[in-house]
């Protein structure tokens, strides 16, 4: 049986028709043979796809992953600028010596609005931008998994950057430096609400930083193109998954650390206050937990996209594909266990410090084999010298060149010596600048000529690279002298004569040398939108899906997926057609039909096999609105405006609801039975049970990252406290709470049976069997709630109640929460909207509660068994 | 297996428990005060007995069947004897004695036995020649019974595993369970089991989970890769609490730790490092030992298609 495939039909004109154009004809999906006849639906699937039309609502509701990278890039792009105002602002200051440009308290704001902007605003979302930009490209699919949750990440992370920088209007900028140590942090030392800002609207970004995480995991995992194999995967995937992981189990503990900071603050708890059996080194713990992985964060995708860079203008494949995976994963595992090198100064144990020299100095061979792939690969290739090129070997120098300084400071003793001085702001900004600004300029000029369709200035690329490399060098090479010679960082001044000034001023000259250098990278973007030379398809040359597309790209992406079977898809003949005739069938038909609906592929972690065509969700404004509810909780904590909070809650919850209500289906289940016979694949017009369960299985994660944070906390602040529980309590009754988490735990055979239930598409026993797990889970949750209600102590009483009740009170929270997502799916289950066809609410309602079983045992077992066992 | 030996077996396994009932009286009496490097504790030497009696059984009437290195290649029955040389050195060389004075060494023994004896077990398919040792009429039998039930698919889950590995990690490691196992040789046993059998557990799961990596044929060596990472943190975190503790956590080491130039907070000091950085070492050397192997079967998969 021969397949009749149409011409490449994607070089279809893009300029906006009328509506009626789009009217496609009605194409039926049972015959395959007939359906191929037709031509490829470019025009209505670019319909479908695209954006809605931009008045204000549309532009709020827009979720293509293009559109949000674009904003995630520049959004983060322009706080880099904030940033580096603030930097530059500090240099003219320490330009000479006794200088008053700055007062001491500005100087202080600013290197705290810096670090916090750079590490928060600039780095990490700027990266998550990329991924969602490039991903469904790279990996040849059209979309991302939750292109709401995209919405909802830029607009909260947006929202979060613009309420930081709001405290230059209230005059209360945060100044306890990017780390934020307590107590100098804490309610005493820190009145006031700068610190505050700090906390509530970085936490906002951390929120973000964690929802595009999940997203990203799920697209890498399960929405590539057929046949791209785990193993064929571009390197810039493999890093984006290790760093999206890094990312839920980083960030979280840090979100945990502010909240517990935020409740000393404004609610009286007493984590950090060694006077009621808190502990401040706490705080340094949860934050370098997140701290030390977070280098890493930033600097595996940089990696990633130097991977993608150099085998193409070395013009041949990389070198050690293999080992340089081995490296992300173990570079990943690896930045988990040494947080404590960023406190061999508190005090630790030197045996423990004998051991974190060595451990710390380990990193350094991940890091190794991929410096040396990268090598290799430009020594055997022919390479070109044009601008992405150019700025992945100033990472190379100026990296290789901060990681050595890394291998130093790694060393106690010398560490001991520099620690707090010059000598490590410029480690860092070796490593930071080189390693990740430095690569994400080249992944600028590399990739956005794709969508902006017209090539960047090589004359002005060049000019920017060399001045920055050089003004990069002038700036910081000096700091490691004068860090020597006994600089301490985060001075305002120094006093004249004792050899600093030189230095310093030099530094000064360098910081303007990089900033004119970004001027003229603004420059030549704005001039290459305007009058840049056409990009075309694949200006580089280059061997991965997303250059396949034409530029700017469609809004699907691929009308017709690529069915890849090679690591460089556009190098090798039949690199993106090729796999079985059924996949080919497949993919063809899906560029015909549903054409009325956002389908997506997905396919298998493994081995890339199509598994379900599914809906991926169109615009909405919901991920706003909850965006806005979300930000109005943070925001008004500021001022402690609890009523506000409680209104800003209630919109999010309303959005949530909103955001998730369900769709009915364009297409008729007859049609999609057919195309699914047809193609052995499963069709499900409302959305897929492998990225929802994925969704819910990685939301689950990061709650029990969170909770593994407070357990921790619990544990560290045991250690301060050698009578446990403190004089003034008593051992905590545990009947009634055992019989609260037995009630949750007996639901879970209701819930249960509540799955089996909709797959023998039993709905009386669907609606019973839900309606038990919800008056049994409810009756549990009011036992823990009246327990956690009517203790005879408060938070503010030791820090020891201050845990018991955030643990408890967090249980707590996850029960209510199971509670809503019960009530949603009972809803939906007594109008008859579930069957077994489309169970999957069901089935995530039921995961949900069986793991919060499983933590509500771990929370009571350690806040009730604890006190009898230590 | 005959009648005979059965019965003996069953005679054996009752000396056993007697031996360590009687032994336990005696193995606290000395110690305090001096140096336990000349002491060995020959207590579960029976034990280890048995257990390398049973495999050798197993492994006999197995290569009898089908053929030397059937089942079980050589290299693993090797494993398997450097696990039970590692279980001798952990409990029955002075290393065991030691142990009952100073805490690092005990983290020491401690992670022998979960670290290195489990893993070289489920390498050493303990399990297969167990099933060979025993009368097949037995071995049907309980592989009939168990195979499919709900509550064996449970056990051998990836979460459940991790749960109950990490539960006995952190439970014994309450100052009260501990102590309690000091002085207390029955309770110590139990301690020894719970984190041997739970470790066994762990990593069969793990082994389970990478079974079909050579061929590329299964995505759950990632979830193999998230387990022993959850295990690393989880146990590292311990070991975090242990090494910065400002005191003591088990008053019974404090005794003895001067013998060897240490105070008893150094000592402790130093079992929450080992606990946290070595012991990281060697999880993450099976991540990364996994992710290789998976990545170079791809890459000769790979290369198998650009020759064909």
């Amino acid at each position: 049986m021969s397949v009749s495939i149409p011409a490449n039909p994607e070089d279809a004109g893009r300029e906006k028709r009328p509506m009626e154009d789009y009217k496609n004809p009605h194409l039926d999906p049972s015959d395959t043979e007939q359906l191929l006849k037709y031509p490829v639906q470019d025009d209505a699937l670019s319909r479908q796809w695209d954006d809605p039309e931009p008045t204000l609502i549309g532009r709020l509701s827009a979720l293509q992953n293009d559109t949000i990278g674009k904003r995630l890039i520049f959004t983060a792009f322009g706080f880099f600028v904030l940033g580096g105002i603030n930097a530059l602002l500090m240099r003219i200051q320490l330009a000479k010596a006794e200088n008053t440009f700055l007062s001491p308290d500005a100087y202080n704001q600013f290197f705290t609005m810096h670090g916090s902007t750079m590490m928060f605003l600039f780095a990490v979302p700027i990266i998550e931008g990329f991924a969602i930009m490039l991903l469904p490209f790279l990996l040849g699919n059209r979309e991302m998994p939750f292109p709401r949750l995209g919405v909802f990440s830029f607009w909260v992370f947006l929202f979060g950057g613009l309420l930081f920088y709001a405290s230059f209007l209230f005059d209360a900028v945060p100044e306890n430096g990017w780390f934020a140590y307590v107590p100098l942090a804490g309610p005493r030392y820190s009145p006031g609400i700068a610190m505050d800002f700090w906390l509530l609207a970085l936490g906002v970004a951390e929120v973000s930083a964690i929802a595009a995480g999940i997203e990203i995991i799920i697209s890498i995992l399960n929405m590539r193109a057929p046949g791209m194999s785990l193993s064929r995967m571009p390197l810039f995937a493999w890093a984006m998954l290790v760093t999206a992981f890094s990312i839920l189990f980083a960030f979280t503990p840090l979100f945990v650390a502010s909240m517990l900071m935020e409740t000393d603050r404004h609610f009286g708890t007493q984590f950090f206050n060694t006077e009621a059996g808190g502990t401040p080194i706490l705080w340094q713990h949860l934050f370098w937990i997140f701290g030390h992985p977070e280098v890493y964060i930033q600097f595996i995708p940089a990696t990633g996209i130097v991977s993608m860079i150099v085998p193409v203008f070395s013009r041949r494949p990389i070198v050690g594909y293999s080992l340089i995976v081995v490296a992300i994963v173990a570079t990943g595992f690896i930045s988990f266990g040494l947080w404590a090198h960023h406190m061999f100064t508190v005090g630790l144990p030197n045996i423990a410090m004998t051991f974190f020299t060595a451990a710390s100095t380990m990193i350094a061979i991940p890091a190794g084999i991929q410096v040396f792939a990268w090598i290799t690969t430009i020594m055997r290739g022919r390479p070109r010298w044009n601008t992405p090129m150019l700025f992945v070997m100033g990472f190379l120098v100026i990296f290789v060149l901060g990681g050595i300084t890394g291998v130093m400071v790694a060393s106690v003793p010398f560490d001991s010596q520099v620690h707090d001085s010059y000598f490590v702001v410029a480690h860092f900004h070796y490593v930071l600048i080189g390693g990740v600004t430095f690569p994400l300029f080249a992944a600028f000029y590399y990739w956005l000529p794709k969508w902006n369709g017209r090539l960047f200035d090589e004359g002005l690329g060049k000019l920017h690279f060399w001045l920055m490399f050089i003004g990069f060098n002038v700036t910081f090479f000096p700091m490691h002298i004068v860090g020597i010679l006994g600089m301490p960082r985060r001075v305002y001044t120094y006093p004249a004569g004792i050899g600093w000034e030189p230095y310093n001023l030099i530094s000064t000259i360098g910081a303007f040398m990089i900033a004119a250098s970004v001027l003229i990278f603004l420059v030549n973007l704005i001039r290459s939108m305007q009058s840049g030379a056409p990009a075309g398809e694949n200006p580089w040359d280059a061997d991965s899906l997303e250059w396949k597309t034409i530029t700017p790209p469609m809004p699907h992406n691929f009308s017709v997926l690529p069915i890849v079977n090679s690591r460089h898809p556009l190098w090798e003949p039949g690199g993106t057609q090729g796999g079985t005739e059924s996949t080919q069938k497949l993919v063809n038909a899906l560029a015909r039909w549903p054409t009325s609906w956002r389908a997506a592929m997905v396919t298998s972690t493994l081995e890339g096999k199509p598994l379900e065509i599914f809906r991926v969700t169109e615009p909405s404004i919901w991920p706003f609105v909850s965006a806005v509810g979300l930000i109005i909780i943070f925001g008004s904590e500021i001022w402690s405006l609890r009523w506000v909070a409680a209104i800003g809650a209630l919109i999010f919850i309303a959005s949530l609801i909103g955001w998730h209500w369900p769709k009915t289906s364009p297409t008729s289940q007859d049609e999609e039975d057919a195309f699914a016979r047809e193609h052995g694949i499963l069709v499900r017009s409302y959305g897929s049970r492998t990225v929802a369960r994925n969704g819910m299985m990685l939301t689950l994660l990061v709650f029990g990252v969170g909770l593994a944070s407070l357990l921790f906390s619990y544990f560290y602040i045991r250690l301060e406290n050698p009578v446990w529980p403190p004089s003034g309590f008593e051992n905590p009754a545990w009947l009634l709470p055992l019989i609260g988490l037995g009630l949750w735990l007996v639901s879970l055979i209701p819930s249960s049976l509540s799955v089996r239930a909709i797959h023998d598409d039993n709905q009386p026993a669907l609606r019973n069997h839900l309606l038990f797990s919800l008056l049994l889970a409810a009756m549990g949750t009011g036992i823990i709630l009246y327990v956690l209600l009517t203790k005879n102590y408060t938070v503010s009483d030791h820090a020891y109640a201050s845990l018991f009740i955030m643990i408890e009170g967090f249980l707590a929270v996850l029960m209510l929460g199971g509670l809503g997502m019960n009530l949603f799916v009972q809803f939906f289950a007594r109008r008859g909207l579930y069957s077994s066809g489309r169970y999957i609410a069901v089935e995530n309602s039921a995961l949900y509660f069986t793991v919060i079983a499983v933590f509500g045992v771990i929370i009571l077992a350690v806040l009730y068994g604890v006190p009898y066992l230590t | 297996m005959s009648f005979f030996s059965r019965i003996l077996l069953f005679l054996y396994t009752l000396f056993l428990l007697l031996a360590r009932n009687v032994n336990s009286v005696s193995a606290h009496g000395g110690g305090h005060g001096s140096s336990s490097w000349e002491q060995w504790s020959w207590l579960d030497v029976p034990l280890l007995l048995l257990l390398g009696g049973v495999y050798v059984l197993g492994i006999r009437s197995l290569w009898k069947r089908a053929g030397i290195g059937a089942g079980i290649s050589r290299g693993r029955a090797a494993a398997f004897g450097i696990a039970t040389l590692l279980l001798f050195i952990a409990l029955v060389s002075p290393l065991g004695a030691l142990s009952d004075q100073l805490f690092s060494a005990h983290m020491v023994q401690h992670l022998l036995l979960m670290l290195a004896a489990a893993p070289l077990f489920v390498i050493g398919r303990f399990e297969l020649a167990l099933a060979w040792a025993l009368p097949s009429r037995w071995t049907t039998r309980i592989w009939k019974e168990w195979k499919g039930k709900n509550a064996w698919e449970y056990l051998m889950r990836p979460m459940t595993a991790c749960l109950l590995h990490a539960a006995a990690i952190w439970v014994w490691h309450m100052p009260r369970l501990y102590e309690a196992s000091l002085h207390n040789e029955w309770i110590h046993f139990l301690e020894h089991t719970s984190f041997f059998l739970t470790a066994l557990l762990f990593w069969q799961v793990f082994a389970g989970l990478t079974e079909n990596i050579h061929n590329g044929r299964s995505a759950t060596f990632g979830v193999a890769i998230m387990a022993v990472f959850g295990i690393a943190m989880v146990s590292g975190l311990l070991g975090v609490l242990i090494a910065f503790s400002p005191y003591v956590w088990y008053p019974s080491h404090i005794h003895d730790t001067a013998i060897f130039g240490l105070t008893a907070l150094e000592d402790q000091q130093l079992a929450g490092t080992i606990m946290w950085v070595p012991a990281g070492v060697v999880y993450l050397s099976a991540a990364v030992g996994v992710m290789g192997r998976w990545l170079f079967a791809m890459e000769a998969v790979e290369a198998q298609r650009i020759k064909g």
